[in-house]
């Protein structure tokens, strides 16, 4: 576990520098949900980057095993495409699915795919055309889908977190020691974060960093053949995002949108009540009531550590077959 | 109280949310996914991956105007 070690120390150590790189090159956004508004570095992301990679590579290094490499490639597309919208502004809303394809291209041409994916009730199928196109398509929705849960201070890696526990389970009750390594580097990656993005957050993680963890998710699924554990997984992160299009009527900027789901009184949300309001999980947690934004991420948690538990039971009962 | 009663509420709707994609992903892998795996009668293979396509476009409908029932009706009542 020496590469989890790795990936831990250096984005914990690399997170102040990115602190004061965030500062000096202006890339900030405002905090909104606190009165005082403060303006704070959005390179958080860059910290996970760079600790993923350091991780990655001791292992091709310890291991010789390449499997990291497609991975780590898709990863950072996925960041640097992040990268691209916190330091210039949001890319078109319809362009960006579209340049996240660009992130399954790793995968795709190393061939770190099984295009026989273990479906509940058929068993192993053979998806040898279907398979791939699943695979570019599972890019822009579930990095889509993590992005737009990095809503509050600390909400995307604490419900991210749960993923890549229940991922961590599977793969050591299989005993694949490889999928299990890979993803401890990103889970300690998150958790060095943590402190500095929790509650008061001094660093956004970015959409450098949202970006490359729904990579980082799709590429654990597509190369440990967990996508049906991840699909449940990801449950609460893909309604936000589907539901968003939904009550937009399409792919459409938040910037266009007049009616905000979340209203912020002295630091306190409470949810709006106009029915064309985006339909959003924070939304729901605060319907009729007064939250703090502590409160709030935790509740965000809960939900996904009970969509996790529900994906691991269904992968055991359905995939393994063990219960 | 508020948030707990909500978190709870979002809970159950994430358990039917989990009930009904498996009851979908069965009609769908003896749907689509069957006829991929063993590609019988042209007519009939059309039909069940007609059948599993608009099982699968009526699940995400629902789950949206499931959703907005529960926030509207239940949440923000």
């Amino acid at each position: 576990m020496l590469e989890a070690f790795i990936a831990l120390v250096a984005t914990f150590l690399l997170a102040p520098l990115m602190i004061r790189l965030g500062k000096i090159l202006r890339i900030q956004g405002v905090d909104v949900h606190k009165p005082w508004r403060p303006l704070i570095p959005k390179t958080g992301g860059l910290a996970i980057a760079i600790g993923v990679t350091f991780g990655v590579i001791t292992m091709v290094y310890v291991h010789g095993n390449m499997v990291g490499l497609p991975i780590l490639s898709s990863c950072l597309i996925a960041s640097a495409i992040g990268l691209i919208e916190d330091v210039k502004g949001e890319i078109n809303p319809r362009l960006k699915p579209f340049l996240l394809v660009f992130a399954s291209l790793p995968i795709l041409v190393s061939g770190a795919f099984t295009p026989r994916p273990v479906i509940p009730f058929l068993g192993k199928t053979r998806l040898y055309k279907v398979y791939p196109v699943m695979v570019m398509a599972a890019y822009p929705i579930v990095c889509n889908a993590v992005n737009s849960v990095d809503v509050l201070n600390g909400s995307m890696i604490l419900t991210s977190f749960p993923f890549f526990a229940m991922s961590l389970i599977i793969f050591y009750l299989r005993g694949d020691y490889v999928a299990f390594t890979l993803t401890s580097i990103f889970l300690v990656a998150l958790l060095a974060l943590y402190p500095y993005n929790r509650y008061p957050a001094r660093v956004f993680v970015g959409n450098s960093g949202s970006l490359l963890v729904g990579a980082a998710m799709t590429s654990i699924a597509i190369v440990g053949r967990i996508e049906i554990a991840a699909i449940i997984a990801l449950l609460p992160q893909i309604m936000n995002e589907m539901h968003v299009i939904f009550s937009l009527g399409g792919i459409k900027s938040a910037k266009y949108v007049e009616k905000r789901p979340i209203n912020v009184e002295n630091g306190f949300l409470t949810a709006s009540k106009d029915k064309n309001a985006p339909i959003t999980l924070l939304r729901m947690l605060c319907a009729g009531a007064r939250v703090d934004e502590k409160s709030a991420v935790y509740a965000m948690a809960l939900i996904s550590i009970f969509t996790a538990a529900l994906g691991l039971i269904t992968d055991l009962a359905f995939i393994e077959g063990v219960m | 109280m508020g948030l707990a009663r909500n978190l709870v509420s979002v809970m159950v709707l994430m358990l039917v949310v989990w009930g009904t994609f498996l009851l979908v992903s069965y009609v769908v892998s003896i749907t689509i996914f069957y006829t991929l795996e063993y590609p019988s009668d042209t007519f009939l293979s059309i039909l069940r991956v007609l059948i599993g396509l608009a099982t699968a476009g009526a699940w995400v409908i629902g789950w949206y105007a499931l959703t907005r029932f529960w926030l509207y009706k239940l949440l923000l009542e």
